[in-house]
């Protein structure tokens, strides 16, 4: 029950975090004095959802997926052993530098005056858009690590 | 082109971030590797409550990530390094911090695809 909370949850917060940096990034697109505060709020929540979507990710891979007869031993068994070898390894080697990207990306919107400085507007955007790039591509390859465990499970 | 102050903690972070980013792909090939370097980051990780290397892993970054953005914003190494790298505005800066994401990417994507095709 609770690996299942952990990766629904997981896989929940992460699409969020995903749509709320998107958010982010067109306010800051159009950044003026009347949108900073949303531009700010959206970054904020979009960073909250994805240290959720993290740590929970974190938590059912620490505890749940490695253990004797866990879904990694499943996805190893399977034919898609790659699921595991390529995707889960690059993938949690990948999410662990977006809990330091977000942290300089809070520190951008709300440190810095945004509106007033082009440069490091254009900063924010670009990190803004490497961590929805970042999330889509670690949503992709969660769907890919969860299809081979239903290929491990003798599904098709 | 005249070069812009930049805030202490974004300047720190950053540098700090490019830094890990760059000794990600070396620890994972490490910890792959040899089975000391892996032993070493199990045991880290227990001493915060869970024997796996990945805690021991993030750990270790998390203490590397803060140390060097403390010793980057409030003494003069920061803006060292930032004028080594011809880093002179918060653009330059952001270039930075998006290659060495790509950097770590392509080369941990590479190191593991030749691993499942071995």
């Amino acid at each position: 029950m609770v690996e299942s909370f952990e990766i629904l949850g997981h896989a929940f917060f992460g699409v969020l975090a995903g749509f709320l940096f998107l958010w982010a990034f067109v306010e800051l697109l159009n950044l003026n004095e009347s949108n900073l505060k949303r531009a700010q709020w959206a970054t904020t929540l979009a960073s909250i959802s994805g240290y959720l979507g993290l740590i929970l990710g974190l938590s059912y891979y620490l505890n749940d997926y490695g253990k004797p007869g866990g879904d990694k031993s499943i996805i190893k068994g399977g034919d898609w052993d790659w699921a595991h070898g390529f995707f889960t390894e690059t993938k949690e080697h990948f999410a662990i530098m977006g809990f330091f990207l977000m942290i300089i990306i809070l520190l951008l919107v709300w440190r810095i005056d945004l509106v007033g400085n082009p440069k490091a507007k254009k900063m924010t955007i670009w990190l803004l858009g490497a961590l929805v790039i970042g999330t889509l591509i670690l949503e992709g390859y969660g769907a890919i690590i969860a299809f081979g465990l239903r290929i491990g499970l003798g599904g098709t | 082109m005249s070069k812009e102050t930049m805030d202490n903690w974004v300047l720190g972070s950053s540098l700090a971030f490019i830094i890990i980013s760059i000794l990600n792909p070396f620890i994972v090939i490490g910890k792959e590797k040899s089975t000391g370097f892996k032993d070493f980051f199990i045991n880290f990780g227990g001493i915060f409550g869970i024997d796996h290397h990945l805690y021991g892993h993030i750990w270790v970054f998390i203490f590397l990530f803060a140390i060097f953005t403390v010793l980057f914003a409030y003494t003069g190494i920061g803006v060292t390094i930032a004028e080594a790298l011809k880093i002179d505005d918060y653009a330059k800066l952001g270039y930075w911090v998006i290659g060495s994401i790509v950097f770590f990417f392509l080369i941990i994507s590479l190191f593991y695809l030749l691993e499942v095709l071995e």
